[in-house]
């Protein structure tokens, strides 16, 4: 037997999720940069335990979304990296919180003996 | 409560971004200057230049060996005021050992009150390495508090306080 339609409706709306941030790797990006000032490409790399390449890939997409700040500059004759959290790039990352939350709140607790019955 | 705990993620990335012992190094090097200093002359002036060498030494370290290694970060303003308070508590601390003894009656006083001095000195030297563990999120400091609190009490620290060669 189908669902009521009010009871359908009443379900948690996942299609508001932003889908860029809700990838765990650019998740996890975001939290960092959320916590602190500014880091460097090495820092993120050895916090996320990614790939340079991998890294690279998921910052540039969250450059091209206008959530991260990155600048290249030079220390010496090293190149550095900079990346920051955009305001915009903050907003988003507040929002997507909320709503996980919210989501995650409205789901039933699933116990042991719901999943034997 | 959050799903995300930004707390702890903060936390982990301050924790591993002081891996790299920089950070026992220049307390330990502290507490040597500190010692050496008060034995060697007779007022403070190894402490005094440890407390003003060790922060600049530490940074040094930090761009020139951690950096290229472990990276750099800057964090939040929050982390920032808790780092200048623990300067703070240290050089009060400082000031505290080094002018107290005085204002209680001098040498004669310390002589008399070993006992009394060495729990002191014990009970200090632990409150600052307990207030770099609580307020720097680096609680492996309380053990080494512990440590240099036993160490204070077993060999005679008035010796620091009278800054005589023992």
């Amino acid at each position: 037997m189908f669902p009521a339609e009010s009871e359908s409706r009443d379900l948690p709306d996942l299609s508001d999720i932003d889908r860029l941030i809700h990838e765990p790797a650019r998740l996890l990006v975001m939290a960092l940069l959320s916590v602190v000032e500014s880091a460097d490409f090495l820092f993120l790399l050895r916090q996320t335990g990614l790939t340079q390449g991998n890294l690279s890939s998921h910052l540039s997409k969250l450059e091209e979304a206008g959530y991260v700040e990155i600048a290249k500059t030079f220390q010496g004759k090293r190149p550095r990296t900079t990346l920051r959290i955009s305001p915009a790039g903050r907003v988003a990352f507040e929002v997507y919180r909320s709503q996980l939350d919210r989501l995650l709140a409205e789901l039933p607790r699933v116990t042991g003996n719901d999943n034997a019955k | 409560m959050s799903t995300l705990d930004l707390g702890r993620i903060e936390r982990q990335a301050w924790q591993s971004y002081h891996e790299d012992g920089l950070m026992d190094i220049a307390f330990g090097s502290l507490l040597l200057f500190v010692y050496v200093g008060s034995t060697a002359d007779r007022l403070h002036w190894g402490a005094i230049v440890a407390l003003l060498l060790v922060g600049p030494a530490l940074a040094l370290a930090k761009r020139v060996v951690t950096a290229p290694r472990l990276g750099s970060v800057e964090f939040s303003a929050a982390r920032k005021g808790r780092k200048r308070r623990v300067v703070l508590f240290i050089a009060a601390a400082v000031a505290a050992s080094t002018l107290i003894p005085f204002v209680l009656g001098g040498e004669e006083w310390l002589r008399s009150h070993n006992t009394v001095v060495s729990f002191g000195l014990g009970v200090l030297v632990f409150t600052v390495f307990a207030a770099v563990a609580y307020w720097l999120d680096l609680r492996r400091m309380y053990g080494v508090g512990s440590e240099c609190c036993s160490a204070a009490h077993s060999r005679s620290p008035s010796c620091w306080v009278l800054r005589c060669r023992c």
